[in-house]
Parts: C-alpha cells; structure tokens; sequence
C-alpha cells in the first residue's frame, strides 16, 4: 500500500489547499447558446431525465455517459452535462467527487478495480492489488485502484475489469489481465463471475 | 392558501409542562421556555432540518437511542430530557470531535467572541481533550470570492452555507465535495462563488471559516456596537443591524424581520456600506464656478441656491430619486408648491399616472403584503426581475414554490431569473406590457380579442390562455407582482386600467392573501408618492391644486426654456431616466441645477450649479415607506461626515427663504406634520411604528384613502401594437442590482460593476454575422451603443437587450421610453 502522508505536511486531499481562480465567471447554469454538447452525449442525456420524475435523478448516469464521451468528467464534460440538464456544473460536481466511478481527474479509460475489502483482503486481495499495479506499470490508458467491496466475496480475492467481474483470481493472473484488456480481448473467461455456475437453476442453463 | 392551522400541545421538558406549536423542532419549542439546545447546523430560516451536527442531541422517554432536537416534531404528551448524564455525555463527545481537528486561532479569528462553537464548547464542551496528535492544517484564508474568504481549517461541516446556496438562493453553486472525512466546502473547478446573495453564509457560519473579506480584522465583536436601521439601496427596505466603531459602519448584518426580508440581506445591501467612507463621496457643498464645481461654505452654497430658485419661482421643477425619506419629500413638495409657487415635481421617471389610478392602486383591500407571496396559491411576477428590482423578494418567491408549493408565473420581457421555478413563463415584446394585460384580462373575462391583443404584445396566445387558466384556477389567493415599468410611458394609465381589471376578474380585493404588490423604481417610491412628491396629487394621493408637470415633462419644458430651475433630489437624470440626450440638453439650458448627491455622477458633474452633500443612510433620520404599505423608521447609527448636514434642514431653510413658516426642530416634528397633511397615516406614531415598521393598511386611519371615482373593470382601449422586428431588432433595457453609484465607489463592490453587453438570441447574432464576445453597435437614429454580444438561448429571437445604468454605453443613449426598433450591426 501507499503510503499515507500526515497531515502535518500538508493537505492530503486535493482541493483543500486550492483558492478559487479570480479570473473565472462564476459557474452558473451554463447557456445553451455558448456551449456547444455533441448531439448523441445530448440525446442520451435527456433520454435518462425522462426516465426520473425529478430529472436530478439522472445526474448519475449522466456523467457516466459524459465520461464515456470524455474519458473522464472534465470541467468540459461535467459543464456540457449541466447545459443539457440546466443545472450548475457545481451541484454536478458534488455528485461526481461524491462518488468513486466517477472520474473528475483524468485517468486511464480501463477501468481495473481490485477489491481489497475484509474478504479480498484476507484472500490476498491486496498482494492482487501490487501485482495489477506492476503488471499495469505507466500505462496511461489503465486506471487500475483498489476498490471498496464490489459485492463478490465469494469468488474472493476478486476485480472488476471494465465491469466484468473476476475471480478468485492468482497473483500470477494479473500479467494476463492486463495483456487481454491491452488486445481488447475477453478477460479471463473461465474466471468470469457471470459464467460461474451458482446455485441458480435459471444462470445454470444459460452458463 | 390559507395559513396552516398552529396548534398548540403540551409536553414535558426536563420535569416542566410546555405547550408549544404541534409538529414545530423540539429547539425551537424549547426557546419557548428558555432551554437552549446547542446547535450549529439548524437555522430554522434554511428550512428542513438536517441533522448533520449531531450536537443537539437529547432524550425522549420511548426512545431508546438519544435524538436530533433540531429534527423531531413536538407531539402531545412528549416527555423529553435536555440535561440527563447521557445527553451530556453526548453533547461533550460531539463538541471534543468537533475540536479535534479545529485550531486554537480564537485570537485572530473574526468571528471569535461572537462564535456559536465557542459558545457551544464553554457552555456544553466538557473542557478538556483526549487528543494530543498533531491537528490538520491547511494553507488558509483561501479566496472563496472576492466578497468571502474561507478558512477549511475552521470548518465544522455543518452544511449551513452550502445549504443556503442550495435551498436558498438556488443558485447552487457553493457546494461539498469529496465525502466523509475528505469533504470540503468549494465551487465548480476553481470559480468564484460570485452571486447576489452569496456574503449571507458568512452570516450563517457557526464557526470562522466563512469571513467577509472587508471586515476582516476591522474590529472585535466587543469594541463595536449594533444600530437597527433600514437599508435603502432599493426597495424591498430590508432591516439592518450597522456594526460600528469609532463613528464608522463595519459591517452590515440582517436583523431579522419575516415580513420584510425573512433575515437575508444581498451583498449589495450588505457590502454597500463602504460607500459611506470613501474619497469620491461628497462631503461639503459644490458650486460651479467659472465652469468648474468648487467646494465653498454651506452658507455661499445655500444663498446661491436660495437665489437660483426663487429667481426662477414659477419656473422650477424639482425630480426626485429614491433614496429621499418621506419627510424631506413632505418639506420639498410644500418648496415647490407653496415656496416657489412651481406644481412641476415628480418622483416617477416613467411619467404620470392618473390620480384615481393611484388610488385605486393604493386599495387597501388589494394590496399584498410580502408574506403574501409565500402562502399565496399563485404568484404573478409581472414585468419586472425581483432579483434586480428588489432582490430579496426573489428569495421570498422561491421559497414559496420550494417549501410551499407556490405556482409561479412569469410574465416578462427579458428572460428571468425565477424561470426555472416558474409553471408558466411568457415572454412578451418590451414595452408592450399594457397590451399583455389587455389581452389576459380579455382571456379572463372571456370576452375581447385574446388573439389579437396577445398578437399586440408579441406574445403567445396559447401561453396567455395557459396563464388565465392558471391564475384563475389556482385558487382564490393570487398576488401579482409588478413593476412601476408597466405604469411607465405616455400609456401608462391604459397599462394600470388593464392591470386593475385583472385583479377584479381574479376577485383579489375580496381574498385577504391576494392583491397586487408594486415594485417602484425608487427604493422609497411609495413613499414618496404618498408624501405628495407626484405632478398630480398633493400629500395623501390628495388633489394637488394645480397640476404639474411629469418627469417627462420636465425634462421637455427645461430643454424648451420654459423652466429655468431644476432641484434634483437624490437623483442624476442623465445618467437614471431614459432619453439621455433630452436630459443632456434639459440641464445644460436650465440656468440653476441644485442637487443633492452622495456621489459625483456624470449629469452632475457636467449640468450642476450647486450640490449639497447628500447624507448616507446611516446617517440619516426619517421613514420610508414599504412598497407593501410598511412604514420604516432610518435611524442615524453614525454622526454626519464632517461638513455634511442633515439634508430636511437644508430643504428647512430654503423653504424659510423662499417665505414658508418652518417650525420644526426635528425629523420627528416633520413626521407629525406629514401624518397630519396625509390622512391615511393619521394614526401613525413613531413609537409604534418602532423597530418593526407598521402597515398604515392596518390602522383605522385606512379608511381615510380617498376613494377612486372610477372602478374596475374599466372599458378599455385597444392598444398599439408591438413593433415588427423586420430586419431590425426590439430593444428591451433592464437595471441591474450593480447599477448604482454605491457599488462603483466600495472597494469591495467594485468587481460588480456592470459593463455594457448585448443579449442576442443565437438566430438573430446568425443572421447578423456574429458571434459570442465579438464588438457590434447597436444604432438608432444616429445615436449608437458599442458593447460585447453576450449570447443567450433564452433570449426570444427579434429582440435585443440592452442594459440601463451602466459605466459606459448605457442604453438611454438609445431610448426614450417608448418601444423602439434598433439596428445592430458589427463593429
């Protein structure tokens, strides 16, 4: 694991230290007239507003969808969301720091998430963790981190590689992860969660 | 709506029997009997509680684990407990995490002697810490405005201030990032919360992390002193407490009055003070002399303003602003009608409305009060923008749809602010409001052309017939707020008649939470009026004599040479009221220009002959009346700068001059001799009027309003048609809250500063080959404005807008009050 700075050399937490920058507008709703939005991103943004009675509900999935446009929720990203759903980039913002699969600095577009809650963790979660991280090495295009519980303790150590769900997985495992996710290939395949046969008789049959 | 019904429960509280209001929070029922349950995160005015503090925590017997005060409802036969070992156990472990990572810096901390968490930690705290590990800390002040600074070392995380930008304002842009123990309060990727009403969180602040950056370090809460008065920058009057130390205003903070402004203040109201204390502010009388404005003594001033005036007896017209008090406006009417024998005075730039119209209007039985908008079932926001207008009524009307469930409809011009509250917005050409309330009346009533008027104000006929529905289905309690801009204009009586017939089809007289509630233009507008400041109606909407002429008018009769004197109170035409060029040549033919300003303004500057110092209203004694009736006493917190003086003697002494018997010694006796010359004020008295204003709608002495000889419905006449934008565009003006000469001399205010922008419609800067940011000139008749496109989907295509006011380029270069059609072009 990383370690962990004190306080006592500073914030810990990116933006704590940051002023706000004088030179900028105040970040109202931002006008339909002067941002310009991708008309798909658009369309299927308003198509999760219609989904809700009350269209804030949609902010989740529609920062996903600008996230997959982007590759990560940036300020561009977050403020062509709110233009579509006429609310402030700010109240965008609370969403997206709030939650972890939202991205709001840049990062890799493959998403790897070890898990290295209490199951993981007494499986080896976090010896999976250090090898994905040396498997991944620099490579900008991997976002690989350590994840809360992902709710598959009983496939445990276990990740989720751009939502397919592994496990258990070996040490040994990550080097091919990361070369299947590199080749676009399926990851992993007798691994995968969802081909696991499980008690259910309805999954059985479609295994 | 009917107010909800309050009643009354008992419950026990540590032993004793309380009754309280069923369903209101445990904290505030305490209050009742003199319990204090410390909190930080619940302020009754942000609305639903949270619970985030958790520092209120009590027992209630049934219960098992304690609970949040600040979120239980009182319910009969409650038995609760506020100082059991366990509910003390509690509120020290709540105050020792709260300090865990707090600094030690009370001693330099602004909020430090006035500080809920000190309060909190010496009367609950349990005075001392487990803690010995080293406390976090950050770089601090950060900017978090130019307005505010935080300080996120201090933060408690209470959610107050991201709250009120949230649920309040609404213009949630303060916000949490982050979560749990990484949450920190910020803005959108490094913007400045800059809006209207964003210095209240330093006000809402429990602890010191929210600090005014102009208070900063000026003082400590126990060297200074409070002074209740009423702010007069702009209607809505909101009541204030001055801070002040050594004979200076510090610091504006609200003082919380429900019917007047709920306990908000806007930043102008509340950083506006330090116009009081600056260089540019006028401090001894001005006179031209040899072409330049020189300082001399008050008695050369006074002379030479005594002879200017009664030299031109007959021949003077006085124009009036609205930072004038009721009772300077009682002595100027009684100047010019009495004194100089001159009925041309006025205190409404748009021009006059007829006499019976004013009285119909000041009804009684169809005016609103402010608490109206919140409990009414709908509201009609009718050609004016709260938030430039009166700003803390905008707050007033979203809490009323967000928490009460209010209907909003906006009929405006320029596309608002409250739109996105709003159930209907209509849109309609500039200036062509009395054809907007010709056709809804036409809509209500069922009879009359609803197409073709709605056609004559460029509206939707569809969405006029949406808002008749909505109105007339909405129930009986439906206020109409609206701005003097409708009565304005030579059709301004056409445009009241239509007004009032809406209101006697909605039956608005009859509902006790219904009626109409005006926005004037001037922050005392309605005072003025009913001090006898109008062309047309002496004190008390009574007849005047002899009629005068409107503001208008007198511009046109000074540049035509029929009058030769002008007094300005509070006011600079050229820079205020449409048709600058007409006022430009009315001022500088006009052989004598008096005025009283604050502030060298660029009429002044250029037409003036004498200027005596306008007094700030800190300085000030005197009443303004509400636009809803609410007589306000301005009480003086500071003594005068040197060599101002207190302008109603000034206006004493030239009407002693000009041979009036002047026997008043003080504002107070002024105020008696204008409650005895206005009739519905009879009953007035500045005791009761006191801290908290008084409605004269709700003293006998109403009945006295003399009665319009007309009522509605008032057959009315069809009325013009609005301009078709062929290749031209529409011109529509707005003033913005930052227009003013208090915002462009307070240093922390400047950044404000209204620059001139046009407002496109994206299709119309299309045709015309521009785009956002670019340069174009908006031209008519040879007359031009130059400023930046501001692109805005909202605008309605076919119009343009311009603003009013402005530092340069302002639109009455272009305008004269009636509509126009003007020609843009790149620059």
């Amino acid at each position: 694991m990383t370690e962990v700075r004190r306080f006592t050399h500073g914030s810990r937490i990116p933006g704590w230290d940051d002023a706000v920058d004088f030179s900028k507008d105040p970040a109202v709703v931002p006008d339909a007239a002067t941002t310009p939005v991708p008309e798909h991103l658009r369309a299927e943004i308003e198509e999760y507003m219609a989904r809700y009675p009350d269209f804030r509900s949609a902010s989740i999935p529609a920062l996903r969808a600008a996230q997959r446009e982007h590759g990560w929720c940036s300020p561009l990203a977050i403020e062509q969301t709110a233009c579509v759903m006429g609310l402030t980039p700010g109240y965008l913002t609370a969403v997206g720091t709030f939650y972890d699969m939202i991205e709001t600095q840049p990062s890799g577009r493959q998403a790897i998430y070890v898990c290295t809650n209490i199951s993981c963790s007494l499986r080896g979660g976090d010896a999976i963790y250090s090898a994905m991280l040396e498997a991944a090495a620099d490579d900008s295009d991997l976002n690989v981190r350590h994840f809360e519980c992902l709710g598959a303790c009983d496939i445990a150590p276990m990740a989720s590689v751009n939502g397919e769900y592994v496990g258990p997985l070996e040490p040994s495992d990550c080097a091919t992860i990361i070369a299947d996710v590199k080749a676009g290939r399926e990851v992993l395949p007798d691994k995968q969660l969802r081909r696991r046969p499980s008690a259910h008789t309805i999954a059985k049959q479609e295994s | 709506m009917p107010r909800p019904e309050q009643k009354m429960v008992t419950f026990t509280l540590d032993g004793r029997e309380v009754s309280a209001i069923e369903n209101s929070m445990l904290v505030d029922g305490a209050k009742c009997v003199d319990v204090e349950i410390p909190v930080f995160c619940y302020d009754a005015k942000l609305g639903q509680p949270v619970g985030a503090c958790r520092m209120c925590l009590v027992e209630v017997e049934g219960i098992n684990k304690l609970q949040t005060a600040c979120s239980t409802p009182i319910r009969e036969g409650m038995v609760v407990n506020t100082e059991s070992d366990r509910v003390k156990e509690s509120q020290r472990a709540v105050v020792e995490f709260l300090l865990i990572n707090h600094p030690l810096d009370c001693p330099v901390c602004d909020k430090g002697g006035e500080c809920p968490l000190q309060d909190i930690t010496f009367g609950w705290g349990g005075g001392t810490s487990r803690f010995i590990e080293p406390k976090r800390h950050f770089q601090k002040p950060l900017a978090l405005s130019p307005l505010i600074a935080i300080d996120r070392e201090r933060c408690i995380l209470c959610y107050r201030c991201v709250r009120f930008s949230q649920e309040v304002s609404e213009d949630y842009q303060l916000i949490l990032s982050e979560r749990g123990a990484h949450s920190f309060v910020s803005t959108f990727d490094g913007h400045p919360y800059v809006a209207p009403f964003s210095a209240n969180i330093v006000e809402l602040c429990p602890v010191g992390a929210l600090t005014s950056q102009a208070y900063r370090f000026r003082a400590r809460p126990w060297d200074v002193e409070g002074s209740g008065s009423i702010c007069t920058l702009c209607p809505a009057q909101c009541n204030v407490t001055l801070t002040v130390r050594d004979e200076r205003v510090l610091r504006v903070l609200g003082r919380d009055h429900d019917e007047v402004d709920d306990g908000w203040l806007c930043d102008k109201g509340r950083f506006a003070y330090q116009a009081m204390h600056v260089g540019e502010r006028i401090t001894e009388p001005l006179l031209r002399d040899g072409g330049e404005l020189r300082p001399v003594s008050w008695e050369r001033a006074l002379q030479s303003a005594i002879s200017g005036l009664t030299k031109a007896a007959g021949r003077t017209g006085a124009v009036v602003g609205g930072e004038t008090t009721n009772e300077e406006a009682f002595l100027l009417q009684r100047l010019m009608r009495e004194g100089l024998d001159s009925p041309d005075l006025d205190s409404r730039p748009g021009g006059a409305l007829a006499l019976d119209l004013h009285r119909a209007l000041a009804d009684p039985a169809l005016s609103a009060t402010v608490v109206d908008i919140e409990f009414a079932h709908a509201v009609l926001v009718l050609d004016c923008e709260p938030v430039d207008d009166a700003p803390i009524l905008d707050l007033r009307i979203r809490k009323g749809v967000r928490r009460k469930g209010v209907k909003l409809a906006v009929a405006s011009s320029r596309p608002s602010s409250l739109d996105a509250n709003a159930t209907l917005s209509l849109r309609f050409a500039p200036g062509a409001g009395e054809a907007l309330v010709a056709a809804l009346d036409a809509a209500l009533s069922g009879t009359g052309d609803v197409d073709g008027l709605a056609a004559s104000a460029g509206a939707d006929v569809d969405q006029v017939r949406e808002l008749a529905a909505l109105l007339s289905e909405a129930g009986e309690d439906v206020v109409v707020l609206w701005g003097e801009r409708l009565a304005h204009g030579p059709r301004g009586d056409h445009a009241v008649r239509g007004l009032l017939n809406v209101a006697s089809r909605l039956k608005l007289a009859s509902a006790d939470g219904a009626g109409l509630l005006e926005i004037p233009s001037g922050a005392n507008g309605r005072g003025l009026r009913e001090s006898g400041l109008l062309s047309n109606a002496g004190p008390g909407l009574g007849e005047p004599g002899r009629e005068g002429r409107d503001t208008p008018a007198i511009g046109a009769a000074l540049a035509a040479g029929d009058l030769t004197a002008v007094y300005l109170m509070h006011c600079d035409p050229v820079r205020d009221f449409q048709d600058r060029g007409l006022w430009n040549r009315a001022l500088s033919k006009a052989t004598t220009v008096v005025a009283h300003a604050g502030y060298l303004t660029e009429g002044l500057i250029e037409h003036a002959t004498v200027i005596f110092p306008a007094e700030a209203y800190a300085e000030k004694e005197g009443t303004f009346t509400h636009p809803d009736g609410r007589i306000q006493r301005l009480r003086p917190a500071i003594s005068h700068a040197r060599g101002v003086r207190p302008e109603w003697q000034v206006l004493a002494t030239i009407c002693k001059a000009a041979g009036l018997e002047m026997t008043f010694h003080t504002v107070p006796m002024v105020f008696r001799a204008l409650v005895d010359a206005v009739p519905f004020y009879a009953d007035l008295t500045l005791d009761e009027i006191g801290g908290r204003g008084m409605r004269w709608q709700q003293t006998a002495a109403a009945a006295n309003l003399p009665t319009a000889s007309d009522r509605a419905p008032y057959q009315l006449t069809a009325p013009p048609a609005a301009l078709t934008p062929n290749g031209s565009l529409r011109l529509g003006t707005y003033r913005s809250i930052w227009a003013g000469s208090e915002v462009a001399v307070s240093p922390a205010l400047k950044f404000l500063i209204p620059h001139q922008q046009v407002e496109l419609s994206p299709d119309d800067a299309k045709r015309i080959g521009v785009g956002h940011g670019d340069r174009v000139e908006v031209t008519y008749d040879g007359a031009a404005v130059n400023a930046q496109v501001t692109l805005r989907a909202a605008v309605p295509t076919g119009t343009v807008f311009l603003a009013e006011a402005t530092d340069s380029q302002p639109a009455n270069l272009l305008t004269n009050g009636e509509p126009r059609l003007v020609e843009v072009r790149p620059a």
